[in-house]
């Protein structure tokens, strides 16, 4: 550590904290108190129509853990793999690396309408394509099965290549020394990944779980531009419901409660992520000798 | 590194003062409008701007309009002096504290007896005006002779007495489905509604059975539960299930369908005339709006663009006037003839009606405005009945059972309105 | 390591494969913006090959992007907001992060934990207050009230923390011990080896701020400032959707934050890589 004298430190963070402390912590303050401070009271009145009066609030939160059950784990896995997909010795793969980065660089909002034109019940690219192979056409956004995996595709399809870059990084920090030994000792790839190879990124696989996670939790954008939380509202998620408090019917207070709740859920999952991810056995995993 | 940091940092100073530079002199009025309505705005501030060189108004144009006016009317914000206002938004501007009482300003500089009544219905909140329509918007059935005349089919003529059915439209667009795309996979259809599943356009089909948009604003169970919703909701599906209309996500699809040739009819606004122009090869009619065999009721949705002033503004006498000149002055005159709209001026429409060389679809159009018309519901909760019966009619076109549907509409609507 | 012949053609085949899925929908959008409204539809369906390849290419809608859209204006708006994001933003993060990462001091752990979370806060649910905020600071409507929100980032902090941890004690106490001043430690010896971060980081930033499109909507309200993702969505009018011209439109869009990322993404995988594996 460099020693210095006392006020130093506090001076060269002091621009960043102010800014974030003006333009984030206090907005979320003051919109999170939104949900308990109205018309000059403090009042539980927002969160008792929230949580016993509010069928659409529950049915939403259960959109929103169904969606992302499954999203988190699915992008979880098939960036892993991309990365390890990547991370071969191969003529090009910088090409291929390139391309599957295409999608981060266009904006969430013209990903969906894109997606929302391709999967299209009539006239979408995808169902001609089914049809000219003879398979019969498929619902997709509009049908109340169908809509919520269209979502899983969208946003994996748009997710992974951001994601696959951790990984990849995570992967790159190995030394390929382990796995020739690990060869040696008759070690299967599977076993290799699961025993030596993630055990050694669980920094890097911590972090990019709590980043995909509240990523996905807070998503709505597919909601807004493509479903509009339908069909029967089997895509609107808790996000998507406290945008329309707020811009579309005017009921801000509402909007707040469904936030913090969201908010509140974020942290429990990540800390159940810490706590599963946490150092059991740390002997084992320093035996192989991470060197750098 | 030092210089590039200085050099950076009056960059950045020098960019603030830019937009600021940029500034005609002192613009003291700002009205913020739809995108897509320039050409008639631009025409008419202009010549306000020549008049009034005291008062310029300036317009800013954006399509993501209402979060903007949320955003700025919604922290009191004098930013803006005239705000647009879709005619249903009318009474939640009014209910949200937005818009200006414009009572203290009739009789000086605000008339309201150029305005046709229909129009002016809107206009008010709690018994105040604070509006002006700026248009009479009205929507009446396009349909492609071409395409119709190659499935061997001659329309017989259609007169307001003796309008067309939506089961001739269903009949003849079967036939003409039949004729160019036997085993459909050309993708065509019969009818486009161009704002399917938008309550706007989806009103007409139960008003056209005698139903009301909206009985009583705290509870739909009453205007929902009625046999000509749930009829108007089957018949929607039905026309989906025989292929003869195509709920597309976007509606903008719907209508780019027609406009390329492979859609036989088209319920449509005023706005589409100009656009009618781009279909190549096929001569587009526009006639009165359809009916329903067993009601014969005909129920044009209707709505217009209003201009209002905003509650914050600092020179509310001068935007009323402003107004006034806008909606029913001569800056409406210009307006008008640069977007061939739909004149809300009484003097206007009887002028149309009463030429006899005036272009057959505005008159047309007029004809409807007077005796056709259906306003959506005058409530100031309408963004919420929006936002509900938008979903409802999706549900709808997805295949939902329609009591289901209706159940879950009567649900959401009660737990917003808490 | 020694690999079959067989294996290579399958890992190939699944890149290939891959590859093909996540540039399929940027194929489509840059086709269909070389065609007219009416050829696009007339064949979305049924599938063929016109359905990607035009039957009469033009660039007639890139024309009318710049022409009768204006795009020009959007574009270096939005570079130039971007490119001063991305400086002030490195630099503020940097110097904040060189504490965070190099020295000690009361309540570090707690400031650093506050400062991380605040990337978990969706932007959507503050925006109201921000924009209220900027409206009191006489902001909106400026490129500063555009930029300023932006600029401190948890993310970005975080990448530059973890790789000045990474930077060898003994560079720094040899410098020390050579009498630097803090200011020639930090401009002359880590940011001149902060290389790949630096990159990672403006890229981050650059394309953040440019695909951007809440904040820009609400803050940048004249047509002279306004951003490009705004100007995007102008192409949507009441009276229906401009699709070619929009997908011209996109294409331009995208482009931009494509040629910077593209040979920059050695630098910017280098840049994650520091520090996030250590176990």
């Amino acid at each position: 550590m460099l020693r210095v004298k006392k006020p130093v430190p506090y001076l060269m963070i002091s621009v960043a904290c102010i800014l974030l402390l003006v333009f984030r912590v206090i907005p979320l303050c003051s919109s999170l108190l939104g949900s308990i401070y109205i018309n000059g009271a403090f009042t539980w009145d927002t969160f008792d129509k929230l949580f016993f009066h509010d069928a659409i609030f529950w049915k939403s939160m259960g959109v929103t853990l169904r969606l992302n059950v499954v999203l988190i784990p699915v992008q979880l896995v098939v960036s892993l793999a991309l990365a390890l997909l990547v991370n071969h010795e191969l003529k090009g793969v910088g090409a291929f690396r390139t391309m599957f980065m295409t999608p981060f660089s266009i904006s969430g909002v013209v990903n969906c309408l894109i997606w929302g034109m391709l999967l299209a019940k009539n006239n979408g690219v995808v169902n001609g394509l089914l049809n000219s192979f003879g398979l019969p056409s498929q619902g997709f956004w509009s049908d109340k099965n169908q809509a919520i995996w269209c979502i899983v595709a969208e946003s994996t399809w748009a997710g992974t290549g951001y994601w696959m870059i951790f990984f990849l990084s995570g992967l790159k920090g190995i030394d390929s020394s382990i796995y020739e030994s690990a060869a040696l000792d008759g070690c299967t790839p599977f076993r290799r990944l699961v025993s030596i190879t993630l055990p050694l990124m669980k920094r890097t696989v911590l972090f990019v779980m709590v980043a995909n996670t509240t990523a996905n939790l807070l998503m709505f954008t597919p909601m807004k531009t493509i479903t509009n939380g339908g069909p029967m509202g089997s895509t609107n998620t808790l996000m998507y419901e406290a945008y329309k408090s707020s811009f579309q019917f005017n009921k801000p207070a509402r909007s707040s409660a469904i936030v913090t709740v969201l908010l509140v859920m974020i942290a429990l999952v990540c800390a159940l992520q810490f706590f599963l991810m946490r150092d059991r056995d740390e002997a084992r995993v320093k035996k192989g000798g991470a060197a750098k | 590194m030092k210089k590039a940091l200085s050099l950076l940092l009056t960059l950045c100073l020098l960019l603030t003062l830019f937009p600021a530079a940029l500034a005609e002199g002192a613009t003291p009025m700002k009205f913020i409008q739809i995108a897509g309505k320039e050409p008639g705005y631009d025409a008419a501030t202009a010549r306000w701007n020549e008049l009034h060189p005291e008062a310029p108004v300036t317009v800013d144009y954006y399509s993501s309009v209402y979060e903007v006016i949320e955003a700025s009317l919604g922290i009191g914000s004098p930013e803006y002096d005239i705000i647009a206002i879709d005619s249903p938004k009318v009474g939640d501007y009014g209910l949200k504290g937005y818009t200006a009482d414009l009572d203290p300003y009739v009789g000086s500089v605000i008339d309201t007896s150029v305005y046709l009544d229909s129009t002016l219905n809107y206009c008010y909140y709690d018994g105040h005006l604070t509006a002006l329509p700026i248009t009479a918007g009205i929507s009446f059935l396009y349909y492609n002779k071409t395409l119709i005349e190659q499935a061997g089919i001659e329309l017989r003529e259609i007169t307001p007495e003796n309008r067309l059915t939506f089961e001739e439209i269903e009949e003849i667009s079967l036939k003409v489905l039949d004729a160019v795309d036997p085993n459909r996979d050309q993708g065509y259809s019969g009818l486009a509604f161009s704002q399917a599943n938008l309550i706007y356009q989806m009103l007409q089909l139960p008003t056209s059975m005698g139903e009301k948009g909206l009985v009583d604003d705290q509870d739909l169970s009453s205007t929902l539960h009625t046999d000509g919703w749930r009829n108007a909701a089957l018949y929607y599906q039905k026309l989906i299930d025989e292929g003869v209309t195509d709920p597309s996500l976007d509606n903008a699809l719907n209508f780019e369908k027609f406009m390329s040739g492979k859609c036989a009819f088209m319920l449509g606004t005023i706005s589409f005339l100009s656009m009618v122009s781009r279909v190549q090869d096929s001569e587009i009619v526009i006639t009165y709006n359809p009916v329903f065999a067993d009601y014969s009721i005909p129920a044009a949705p209707t709505g217009s663009w209003c201009v209002g002033v905003s509650a914050f503004s600092q020179n509310k006498e001068k935007a009323a006037e402003y107004v006034q000149f806008i909606c029913g002055g001569e800056g409406h005159d210009i307006y008008i003839q640069a977007t061939n709209g739909f004149s809300a001026v009484k003097a206007d429409a009887e002028a149309m009606l009463a030429d006899e060389n005036a272009d057959y679809a505005m008159r047309i159009g007029t004809y409807e405005v007077a005796h056709a018309a259906v306003s959506r519901p005058v409530t100031p909760y309408y963004t919420t009945y929006e936002t509900v019966m938008n979903e409802f009619w999706r549900n709808v076109a997805s295949g939902a059972d329609v009591d289901e549907a209706t159940e879950a509409a009567i649900e959401a609507y009660a737990i917003y309105m808490q | 390591m020694k690999r079959s012949g067989a294996k290579t053609a399958v890992l190939y085949a699944l890149l290939v494969l891959i590859a093909m899925v996540m540039v399929f929908p940027l194929i489509y959008s840059f086709s269909s913006s070389l065609r007219t409204n009416e050829e696009i539809f007339r064949y979305i369906s049924p599938v063929s090959v016109h359905t990607i390849i035009p039957v009469h290419a033009t660039f007639e809608n890139y024309v009318r992007v710049f022409r009768d859209y204006g795009f020009l204006q959007p574009i270096w708006n939005t570079l130039a907001v971007c490119f001063l994001s991305v400086g002030f933003g490195c630099l503020i993060n940097s110097v904040a992060a060189m504490a965070f990462a190099m020295m000690d001091f009361k309540g570090k752990k707690l400031i650093y934990s506050v400062i991380l979370i605040t990337f978990m806060i969706p932007f959507e649910s503050i925006s109201l207050p921000m924009y209220r905020i900027t409206y009191h600071l006489h902001l909106l409507n400026t490129f500063t009230g555009i930029i300023l929100p932006g600029l401190a980032s948890g993310m970005v902090l975080f990448l530059f923390v973890q790789f000045f941890k990474d930077i060898p004690k003994e560079i720094l106490e040899a410098a020390i011990v050579d009498g630097a001043s803090l200011r020639h430690l930090f401009f002359k010896i880590i940011l001149p080896m902060s290389g790949a971060v630096l990159v990672t980081s403006a890229l981050m930033q650059f394309i953040g701020q440019w695909n951007s499109y809440l904040w820009p909507l609400l803050v940048a309200q004249s047509k002279s400032l306004r951003l490009i993702q705004t100007r995007l969505t102008d192409f949507n009018t009441e009276e229906g959707t401009e699709w070619a011209a929009k997908y011209a439109a996109i294409m331009v869009s995208a482009i931009i934050p494509l040629s910077l990322f593209l040979p920059l993404q050695k630098y910017y995988i280098a840049g994650v890589t520091s520090g996030s594996v250590k176990g």
